[in-house]
């Protein structure tokens, strides 16, 4: 599992991608905290709250190669056939595109040192939003990851899982619209309102709960897609 | 015969034996997704991370919802299943979850626009002015009702600038419905009347601020003409005198000795003015209380003691004393704009308890403002109480005005809290009730940074050039790696 997310990893920096899509993400972060510097205030808690949303762009491009490549390239079915188990592989790919994911929580960091370092308060809060943050990446790499499952075409999948988060994203605010039970549904499948939760500072076991499992629901349903074409080629 | 076992071939083959079980396998995995999420929450397991504690109900609060006989109903009007997680009142619907948690109350939801009629069931005469989203707290026995609306429940700011945008400053939810709840279980009710016919403030005008604050922790506010009626209505609990610009009639502080002797409590704010009127009649009835106005204007010396613009808004040390018992410890800056001293006069009086509430730092100027008066420095103090221990009538004497004064307020948000605490600290103990519900407002937590323009300026190029470098190393890697 480990040399399969170390293998991805080395492929990641290999390439420009991660160092593009990292210096992007980056970008971003600097153009939403940079007013409220300019202005004496130090609140990156609402830059996490406000930057989720660039995810939904940023995650499809990370992922959509990560199992379309091996598909379109042949290299699949050494993996089928690998002394390593399937559930494995998969951890093992999604492991390579957190840890990316991760590398820009990281470098994140540096916003709240700033604040510290002119005298600002890092609060509790803070804490909660970056477990939102990153529970929110790990659950959009792990739709990545299934999307990348579903076709051998990069742009497809991509499409995919950008389809998916941002149906996920935008369900809270049709639900206000729809109201009722499905508005219900609706409100209980977004993320939006979710991750709000946590960068507005409560902690809910319901949210951990949720985006742990949705993660760990989407790694099984890519697990039982590519299983189901070993079956199906024989 | 061909059919039947097309049918079994079908039936036995792998692939369908595989994609039933798998089929089936999912089914139970995508169940078990949705029984994990819909167990969890039933939980309650959450922490409150917010360092002003939006989610946590107060001791206050928990004591006085502990301790509820009567059946509260808060009805909310509106659906609540279309409020977006994006506005403010999604944020109420959460925090009123706290309050259902209490066998006592139940929290419901009635949208109007479905429910035609049921608006005008609910508050008949109109007296509510109940629209959609508002709430009512209502006691079941009784219907004794109390609407608790949008400005109720948060505090905002409104830009000077031509956008007039507003932002919520901080939330008064739990301040909001405990005191509501507190109110409509109350058998009786405190009446506190603002005093008018001598141009001054009342809670419509200058002092709304104050009267919402009042409302809020559970009093009945109104106002009378004194001047005009003669008369001080026999339901009123406590009276405010608020910067009178012209001195009383002997008469009218006929009625106020007359009202204060049968165990009244009276408030009376005077700040510094810049007329040269003189009030020798309410001087004349406040000097049996042991207590006089001085006509001057503070000026502060100590810089910790007056705001950095202006030294005239000061900043003064609220004394220990039993009127500010609930208060004393609880205030970091009380904001008195335009205050004037007051002295206490040593004349032996055994049925009085007078106490200082108020003073200036030693380094404080009291600049005289009537001609004919000296100017002073010193320590001074700029507010005093008094209790009658043969009638038990109450009085506090302020010379600041503008402490609860809306203009000030609104320029000055950053003390708003301090100032109602100090003011509904005092009100209380007017009333003689220190049970009284009395929950801050939360104030949105604001991250001030020490920098400078051109430190902010400095940094802001570094966070620029930090994902520059970023992208630099991503081009380098494609130009090294293109043609393996």
């Amino acid at each position: 599992m480990l040399a399969v997310a170390r293998k991805e990893i080395a492929g990641y920096f290999k390439s420009p991608i991660a160092y593009v899509l990292i210096g992007v993400y980056v970008l971003i972060m600097s153009i939403y905290f940079h007013p409220a510097l300019k202005a004496g205030y130090g609140d990156f808690v609402d830059v996490l709250g406000d930057i989720g949303v660039f995810l939904i762009f940023i995650i499809p491009i990370l992922t959509m190669r990560i199992l379309a490549e091996d598909k379109k390239n042949g290299t699949e079915v050494l993996l089928l056939t690998s002394p390593t188990s399937l559930p494995r592989i998969v951890i093992g790919k999604f492991l390579a595109t957190f840890t990316v994911f991760l590398v820009i929580v990281v470098i994140s960091f540096i916003y709240p040192l700033i604040v510290v370092i002119f005298e600002g308060v890092i609060t509790i809060q803070l804490v909660g939003a970056y477990i939102g943050f990153i529970l929110l990446g790990a659950a959009f790499c792990a739709v990545g990851v299934f999307s990348s499952s579903l076709t051998e075409n990069q742009i497809i999948a991509a499409v995919i899982s950008l389809v998916i988060m941002f149906a996920m994203w935008i369900a809270d605010q049709y639900a206000a619209t729809v109201g009722g039970v499905l508005g219900g549904i609706m409100e209980w499948i977004s993320v939006l309102s979710r991750y709000k939760v946590f960068t507005d500072g409560l902690l809910t076991l319901e949210n951990i709960v949720f985006f742990l499992s949705f993660t760990a629901l989407m790694l099984y349903l890519t697990v039982r897609v590519i299983e189901r074409r070993r079956w199906v080629q024989g | 015969m061909k059919k039947e076992n097309k049918l079994r071939k079908i039936l036995t083959s792998k692939s369908f034996r595989y994609g039933t079980s798998s089929f089936i396998i999912v089914a139970i995995v995508l169940a078990l997704f949705i029984v994990i999420n819909i167990t969890v929450p039933l939980l309650g397991i959450e922490w409150d991370l917010t360092p002003e504690g939006l989610y946590t109900l107060s001791d206050t609060s928990k004591q006085i919802l502990d301790n509820l006989e009567d059946e509260v109903e808060i009805i909310g009007l509106m659906d609540p299943t279309k409020i977006s997680s994006q506005s403010s009142y999604y944020d109420v619907i959460r925090f009123l979850n706290y309050y259902d948690d209490y066998d006592n109350i139940t929290v419901t939801y009635v949208d109007p626009d479905t429910n035609v009629g049921y608006v005008s069931q609910l508050d008949p005469t109109g007296a509510l002015d109940l629209s959609k989203q508002n709430f009512v707290v209502r006691r079941v026995k009784d219907g004794n009702t109390r609407a608790v609306k949008y400005y109720d429940l948060f505090s905002t700011y409104v830009s000077s600038d031509t956008t007039f945008e507003i932002t919520d400053t901080g939330s008064k939810v739990e301040n909001a419905f405990t005191s509501a709840i507190s109110y409509v279980t109350r058998d009786s009710y405190s009446k506190v009347y603002f005093v008018l016919g001598h141009n001054e403030y009342s809670y419509f005008d200058g002092y709304i601020t104050a009267r919402d604050v009042m409302e809020l922790n559970g009093y009945d506010v109104s106002s009378f003409d004194l001047r005009a009626n003669m008369e001080i209505p026999a339901d009123a609990n406590i009276l405010l005198i608020v910067n009178p610009t012209i001195d009383l009639l002997e008469e009218e502080v006929k009625l106020l000795d007359d009202f204060m002797n049968k165990g009244g409590s009276m408030m009376i704010c005077l700040g510094a003015q810049e007329t040269n009127e003189k009030y020798p009649n309410i001087q004349k009835f406040l000097d049996f209380y042991n207590i006089q106005y001085n006509y001057d204007r503070i000026k502060e010396y100590d810089t910790n003691s007056y705001m950095a613009s202006n030294q005239y808004y000061i900043f003064p040390e609220i004394v220990g004393s039993e009127a500010t018992l609930n208060v004393y410890g609880n205030i970091s800056y009380l904001l008195t704009p335009n205050a004037r001293s007051i002295r206490l006069l040593n004349k032996s009086k055994s049925f009085l308890a007078v106490n200082p509430l108020l003073r200036t730092s030693s380094l404080s100027k009291q600049e005289a403002s009537v001609i004919g008066y000296d100017s002073t420095s010193g320590a001074a103090y700029i507010g005093a109480s008094a209790r009658s221990l043969a009638t038990e009538c109450r009085l506090v004497v302020l010379g600041s005005t503008d402490f609860m004064r809306d203009y000030i307020l609104v320029n000055n948000k950053a003390y708003e809290a301090d100032s109602s605490k100090f003011f509904i600290g005092l009100l209380n103990w007017l009333e003689g009730d220190y049970s009284r519900v009395n929950i801050e407002e939360k104030n949105y937590f604001v991250n001030i940074l020490s920098i400078t323009a051109s430190q902010a300026n400095f940094v802001a190029v570094l966070l620029y050039v930090l994902p520059a470098l970023i992208l630099l190393t991503g081009g380098i890697v494609y130009l090294k790696r293109r043609h393996l």
